[in-house]
This record gives C-alpha cells, sequence and structure tokens, in this order.
C-alpha cells in the first residue's frame, strides 16, 4: 500500500489509528501486527512469506546467541547471516550476478551459461534485512536481549510505517516502544499529522511533479541537448529528496501519531558544507549502519591512511550496491567514496591554501555558500549515475553536459512551473528551520501562522499535487 | 488505566475533535471558494495548455473537427481547410492524449454540437500500452466531470477515483497558470482554432523505419478509439481515419478491432505512408521524426483539402466518395 494513496490515506491509517486507541494496550501488538500484513500485502501478497522466513530465522538465531557460549554465539550469528543476506541474494543479486558471469565467461571463450530467475524483487526487502542484522548483531554484541515474544519480534521488523522504505531502526530504539503504554496525547497527534501533511506535500507536489519532466528526459538521454540534461539532473537531485524525506516524514508522523519515535532520516542534505557532512544529513537511518556494522568492524578511521581510504571505498561501493543490482549503483556509491577518500587525503593541504588566501576572510558571506554549491555540484554528478539508465546513458549526459548546450526541452511546461514553484517551499522550510524539525517550528508559531501553513499544504496538494499515486524512488531497493 | 491519565487522554481526543471539526469547515470553505473562482474563470478562457482548447472547441460549434494527439495537434491548419472548403475547422488535437480522451472530448461536442465531418487522426501513441495510469489523460477534461459521459469515464478510472471530486479545486488542478494567463491571453502566441503553429525545422537526416507493432496496443485504449468511430457513425456524423506523415518509412499498424469496424461502417481510411507520398520524404518539412512543422502541415492540409474538394461537396462527404488510399484491411 502507497502512503499517497486515498486507500492508505482516508481508510487504512485512520482504522488502524482509531483502532489502536480504542483498544486495551495488551492487544495492540496483534492489531499493529495484522495491519502490517495487510499493508506489505497490498503489494504482492504471497511475499509475506519471504518475510517469514527471515523473521523465524532471527528470531531464533536472537535467542539462541543469547542463551550460547563462546563460539557457538559466533556461528549462529553467520548462519543468520548468511541465510538472511542469502535471501536478499537470490531475490535482488542472482540476475545481476548471473548476467555479468556469464558476460565474463563469453570474454574469456568459455562456454558456460546461467539461467536468470527473473523475480520480482520483494518490496522495501533491502530495508527488511537491514533491520533483521541489526537485530541480531546488536544481540551478539550484548546491547539488546534477544526478545522472546515472537509477536513483539515479528512487529518490529514490520511495523508499517517504516516497513518498505525505512527509517532502518535498531532494536535498542524500536523494540522496547511496544511494550509502553501510549496514550492519546493531542500534542503528539498534532505533530504527527502536520510531519505527515509535510511529508505528503513532498511527495506529491514536489517530487512526482519533477519525475514527469525527469522521467522524460532521461527516458531519451540522446535526443536532448546538454542544457536539458542539467535542469532534469539538478530536478532529480530535489526529486529524489522531496520523494524519499516525504517518505520518512509520513512514516515517522504515522508513528508518532500513535505514539512511537522514528529516527530522524533527513536533516537538510542539500544544505551540507562537504561530502562528508552531507552523508551526516542523508538517509541517516542508513548511513549510520554502513557506519556502525561496516565501517567500523573494518577498522573505521583508527587506521593507517591506505587501510581508511579502502574502509571508505568499501563501504560506499557496497552501499551502492545495497540500492541496486546495477553498475551504475555500484559507481553512484564508488564515486561518493571517491569523493571522501579525496577530502581526506587533501584535507591539510586545503586547509592550508585556505590560510593562505583566506576566502573566508575576503568573502566571509559567499565562502559557505560556495561550499554549499560545490558539494551539491558533487552530489548532483553522482546523481546522473544514480538515475540513468545504464553507465552509457550516463557518459552521455556528462558530454553533452560538456558541450551541448541550447534551450531546454519546456515539452511539460506545466511541470516545470509548478515543479519550480513546489521546490521554493521546500527550500524554504529547510533554510528556515535550520537544522530543527519542521513540526517543531511550526508548533511553536501562533495559531493564525500555524492553521495558514496547514491550509497552504492542504491546498496545495489539491489544486498542484500530482494524483497518480506513484510509487516511491526507494521501494525498488 | 490510571484514572487521572484516561482523563485527560480524554480531554485531548474532545479538543482534537473540535480542532479537525474547525479546520475541516474552514477547509471546506476556502476549497468551495476557490474551486468557485476558478470554474468561473476556467469557463472563460477558450484556450491554453491544459485543456482550455476544449472550451474554444464547444464555442466554436466548427463543421469539421479533428481529434488526435500531438501530431493531429500539429499537422492541420484550419485555416488552410476553411478557406479550400468553405467550413469551419477546429483542431482538437491535444499533445499526449489517448483515445479515452479523445472519446471523452467527442462526447462533450456531440451533446453540443454536432459536427458535419470528424477527422481522426490515428497515431500509436493513443492506443499504446504504458506503464502510468491511461486515465490520468483524462484529467484536462475534469472540470466537465459533471457531464455524465466524463463521470462515467471517471468512475472506471478505480473505486476511488471520485472521492477526488468531493473537493471543488481538484478539477482544476495544475489549471491555475493556464487559467490566468488565457483569462488576459485569448490565444497560445500563433494559435488559431487549436492548431499552434511549429516553427523549428528538425536537421537533414536519413528517413528512419518505424517500429511500432500491433501487441504494443492497450486493448481497453483501442475499443475506445472503436467507440469514438462507432459514437460518431451513431450520431450521424461522418468520419474519417487518418494516419498522417512521419519521417519514417512504413506507417502505424490500425488495430485489427478498429480495421473490422472501419470496414463494417464504411469509414475510409487515409493513410499517407511517405512511400505513396515522397513528398513529405524531406525534412524540411518536419520539426521532429514524427512532427511536422508549421510549413509540413500547410502542405499536409492542402493535400487532404484536395481529396475531400474532389467531391460535390466538401461539406458533407459521402463516405464512399471518400479516396480510399489504401485498403481498409491493409495494416
Amino acid at each position: 500500500m502507497l502512503f499517497n494513496s486515498i486507500h492508505f490515506l482516508f481508510f487504512f491509517f485512520p482504522l488502524v489509528t482509531l483502532a489502536y486507541f480504542a483498544l486495551p494496550h495488551r492487544y495492540r501488538w496483534m492489531l499493529l501486527l495484522a495491519a502490517s500484513c495487510y499493508f506489505y500485502m497490498a503489494f504482492i501478497p504471497v511475499y509475506i512469506l519471504i518475510l517469514g522466513v527471515t523473521i523465524v530465522i532471527d528470531y531464533f538465531a536472537g535467542i539462541w546467541i543469547e542463551d550460547s557460549t563462546g563460539s557457538r554465539r559466533r556461528k549462529y550469528l553467520l548462519f543468520s547471516i548468511l541465510s538472511t543476506c542469502l535471501v536478499l541474494f537470490v531475490f535482488k543479486y542472482y540476475d545481476f550476478f548471473a548476467v555479468n558471469l556469464d558476460g565474463l565467461a563469453e570474454l574469456i571463450g568459455w562456454n558456460y551459461s546461467i539461467e536468470v530467475l527473473q523475480v520480482i524483487l520483494p518490496i522495501g526487502l533491502s530495508f527488511h534485512t537491514f533491520q533483521s542484522l541489526s537485530y541480531v548483531i546488536e544481540v551478539y554484541r550484548g546491547r539488546q536481549k534477544a526478545e522472546r515474544h515472537f509477536g513483539i519480534y515479528s512487529l518490529y521488523v514490520m511495523f508499517y510505517p517504516q516497513l518498505v522504505a525505512g527509517p532502518i531502526e535498531r532494536p535498542q530504539n524500536l523494540l522496547h516502544q511496544f511494550r509502553e503504554h501510549h496514550r492519546f496525547a493531542y500534542e503528539r497527534v498534532r505533530s504527527g499529522l502536520l510531519l505527515m501533511l509535510w511529508g505528503l506535500f513532498k511527495k506529491v507536489v514536489v517530487a512526482d511533479r519533477l519525475a514527469i519532466y525527469v522521467d522524460s528526459v532521461f527516458s531519451n538521454v540522446p535526443l536532448h541537448n546538454g542544457t536539458t540534461l542539467l535542469v532534469a539532473t539538478v530536478f532529480f537531485a530535489f526529486q529524489i529528496y522531496c520523494d524519499f524525506s516525504g517518505y520518512s516524514d509520513i512514516a515517522i508522523g504515522a508513528a508518532r501519531v500513535m505514539g512511537f519515535n522514528l529516527m530522524q532520516n533527513f536533516n537538510r542534505p542539500y544544505f551540507s558544507k562537504s561530502i562528508a557532512e552531507f552523508w551526516q544529513r542523508w538517509h541517516i537511518s542508513l548511513s549510520t549502519w554502513f557506519r556502525d556494522y561496516v565501517y567500523i568492524p573494518l577498522g573505521g578511521n583508527r587506521v593507517g591512511r591506505a587501510r581508511l581510504y579502502f574502509n571508505l571505498l568499501i563501504t560506499f561501493t557496497i552501499s551502492g550496491l545495497w540500492h541496486g543490482a546495477n553498475w551504475t549503483f555500484i559507481i553512484w556509491g564508488l564515486l561518493n567514496g571517491v569523493y571522501l577518500v579525496f577530502s581526506a587525503a587533501t584535507a591539510s593541504l586545503r586547509a592550508g591554501l585556505s590560510r593562505r588566501t583566506g576566502p573566508h576572510r575576503v568573502l566571509p558571506a559567499l565562502h559557505p555558500l560556495f561550499k554549499v554549491g560545490l558539494t551539491f555540484t558533487l552530489v548532483c554528478a553522482g546523481w546522473v549515475f544514480f538515475r540513468a539508465a545504464n553507465i552509457s546513458d550516463a557518459l552521455l549526459v556528462f558530454r553533452k553536459m560538456a558541450g551541448d548546450h541550447g534551450m531546454p526541452f519546456t515539452g511539460g511546461a506545466k511541470d516545470l512551473i509548478y515543479g519550480t514553484l513546489g521546490i521554493v517551499p521546500v527550500l524554504s522550510f529547510d533554510y528556515w528551520t535550520r537544522g530543527r524539525r519542521f513540526e517543531e517550528v511550526v508548533t511553536e508559531r501562533p495559531v493564525a501562522a500555524r492553521w495558514a501553513v496547514y491550509l497552504f499544504l492542504v491546498l496545495g496538494l489539491l489544486g498542484m499535487g500530482v494524483f497518480d499515486a506513484s510509487q516511491f524512488i526507494y521501494f525498488q531497493f | 488505566m490510571h484514572p487521572s491519565s484516561f482523563t485527560s487522554s480524554s480531554k485531548d481526543i474532545a479538543r482534537f475533535a473540535a480542532k479537525v471539526a474547525a479546520f475541516l469547515v474552514l477547509l471546506v470553505a476556502l476549497d468551495r471558494a476557490i474551486g468557485a473562482a476558478a470554474e468561473y474563470l476556467y469557463f472563460r478562457t477558450r484556450d491554453g495548455d491544459t485543456g482550455g482548447q476544449v472550451n474554444g472547441l464547444l464555442a466554436a460549434k466548427s463543421d469539421i473537427v479533428i481529434f488526435g494527439s500531438s501530431r493531429a495537434e500539429s499537422h492541420y491548419v484550419p485555416d488552410v481547410l476553411e478557406k479550400s472548403l468553405g467550413a469551419s475547422t477546429f483542431n482538437a488535437g491535444f499533445k499526449g492524449s489517448n483515445s479515452l480522451y479523445d472519446y471523452g472530448i467527442e462526447q462533450l461536442l456531440l451533446k453540443a454540437n454536432r459536427p458535419r465531418l470528424i477527422i481522426y487522426d490515428f497515431s500509436s501513441i493513443s492506443v499504446a500500452r504504458t506503464r502510468s495510469n491511461p486515465y490520468d489523460k483524462l484529467a484536462p477534461l475534469h472540470p466537465y466531470w459533471r457531464n455524465a459521459e466524463i463521470w462515467a469515464l471517471i468512475e472506471e478510472s478505480g473505486p476511488l477515483a471520485p472521492w477526488h471530486f468531493l473537493s471543488w479545486i481538484y478539477p482544476y488542478n495544475s489549471k491555475f497558470h493556464s487559467i490566468a494567463i488565457f483569462n488576459v491571453r485569448r490565444n497560445r502566441p500563433g494559435a488559431s482554432n487549436g492548431f499552434v503553429p511549429q516553427h523549428s525545422r528538425m536537421a537533414e537526416s536519413p528517413v528512419g523505419e518505424l517500429r511500432v507493432r500491433e501487441e504494443s496496443y492497450d486493448g481497453n485504449l483501442v475499443a475506445y478509439a472503436a467507440k469514438f468511430i462507432s459514437s460518431a457513425h451513431e450520431h450521424g456524423v461522418k468520419t474519417i481515419i487518418v494516419i498522417s506523415p512521419r519521417h519514417a518509412a512504413g506507417t502505424y499498424p490500425l488495430p485489427r478491432e478498429l480495421r473490422m469496424l472501419a470496414d463494417r461502417l464504411q469509414v475510409p481510411v487515409l493513410d499517407f505512408d511517405i512511400a505513396a507520398y515522397p513528398q513529405f520524404t524531406q525534412a524540411k518539412l518536419y520539426r521532429d521524426e514524427t512532427h511536422l512543422n508549421v510549413e509540413g502541415a500547410t502542405v499536409f492540409s492542402r493535400l487532404i483539402a484536395e481529396h475531400l474538394s474532389e467531391l460535390a461537396d466538401p461539406r458533407v462527404p459521402a463516405r464512399e466518395e471518400l479516396p480510399r488510399q489504401i485498403p481498409s484491411g491493409r495494416t
């Protein structure tokens, strides 16, 4: 079920929320689990069995790890990680590796052919896998007690607001909340609903509008000039931001209405002054997952320079692969790793240069703006790989941007107008809130200003939204 | 549960319910006010890029009306047809439209005024299977949602689709810029009777090959294209199907259902395949491989007018008298 569908907004969410507060606390987990199963089964019903398999494996693995000592703990952990990752591999990566191995075999003249499975990827499987893995790893590390209640554990990995696209929660933050009794609290419900409304605005008014232009350009790269491709790339940067942060806001808001606190997933990423800062502000739940479970176990930054660079490159390459079984995603991840390696390798050189030339003294106001602009440009270069259908399309985009300029494509003039109009409030609110949460800042305003914001958002949705209930980009991951 | 916490929660629920009710009242009032204003201003427009030309079409009461997608919009110059045939002409082609849109606008037209001739410019895009919901293409007709035929199409698009129309603003979704512009300006630049001249020229290039297969057609959209033809026939409006030229060898295959219907109703099918009309191999007549520019559209419109003027009474051509460039069974 999609958050931007009438089915969710007018039926599922209000009914589940009403039933949640009407039920005695001891039955609420059952309601949420049943609702979450229904929510997931609205996509491809039979795929819930796949989640069921990983839930059973990791539930028992958690208990076995906690009850064991010595090397058996490690064996149970490995069993859990390998079996959970195997499911992900079969559904997400098998065909990619099969096709590439086939190509490699052909290249070296080896007559070898592997059948591809061509199965549809269960929606949100990567998110589900990572949340399951974080549970068994935390139990292994002794930071989380194994959950003995099968229903509560199932709910932890199935909780509908964050089931298909995160935020990827840690068990320490979420599990205990299912045991807490949440009362209906006016301030909290209002705050949750406001966040949902803001997320819906970003998705339906901005992201889906920009998507129309971006899709028409990126599906026919050879037909467009560099100017058009530049506009489409910048639009894609805002499309993916509004799409994914919009989803996260709706998820966090829906959970908050019922009394659950989910982690923040975005924090004004396009106001970052460096790539490192960008990754602290973009898809925070995934970035911190990779930091905690890949980067730090590899040695993090408490290692020599060469090893540090290797750790950065490998972490970001895996992050790229997590996003999709396609070379474009791998290169996108690798490119971000290269940015960070370059940044780390030239840090002292750049600091020295900055001290000598003193751009911050000459142009104190423009210096941070320049840094924000440069970071945004580098991020956009990465988005070209992320959005292009294949590597040759991505390279063609760069070639055209370098020289083939002219009047931009205005085929969808209406989409250009409303898309640009939609970006303005998003950027303005991001700037205005300065790192504080949108709903906090709005609810501090006088009642007239608050209601003006509510009405602006709802009327904006009705007047400028794209109501084709299109999927969220991150669902494919 | 502790009694005091229960009381506190109940108070919160009552406060929340009161605020929601107040907000809904305000929202509905604003929605009605803005929606009514948008409705008034929208129906004053006679042209636009988001459906305003539908108003122009219904007000024009033309003798000849051209339907189709962007190819129809770019290929037929009403002024040329009017001068040659002495019959008022309106180009109701609309960029990116499909057969659902064509059928919907035809129903509006047949209710308001019966033209004497309908030219249906067939293009594969009108019936092509797409990833998106084909009913989304009805958006330009949403202001006419009170019309029974349009409402039936909206209901068909999904069980929850009619819910959108609880809002009075929704029918004018994404049309506000157009409403504003075309209340000040009458037409799009250079536009006349629905036709917008396109002046750019495509670069010289060899004639490509058309690759459209009938299997890529959507059965429901083909059925609506057929309903479009049979509806005109039922209302006694003469119809011709035209496959206008493009800078490619080959032609759009007419769907089998449409071919059979055209045979049965004796609807002529004119195919301007460049093999039979070599003048349309010139790149200077096109703005891109699929669309004629204004120069090409003028040449093409004269050619269409010649076909029609060969008849005794061009304003009311008898179906059997219309030239049949190809056997209607040909794909």
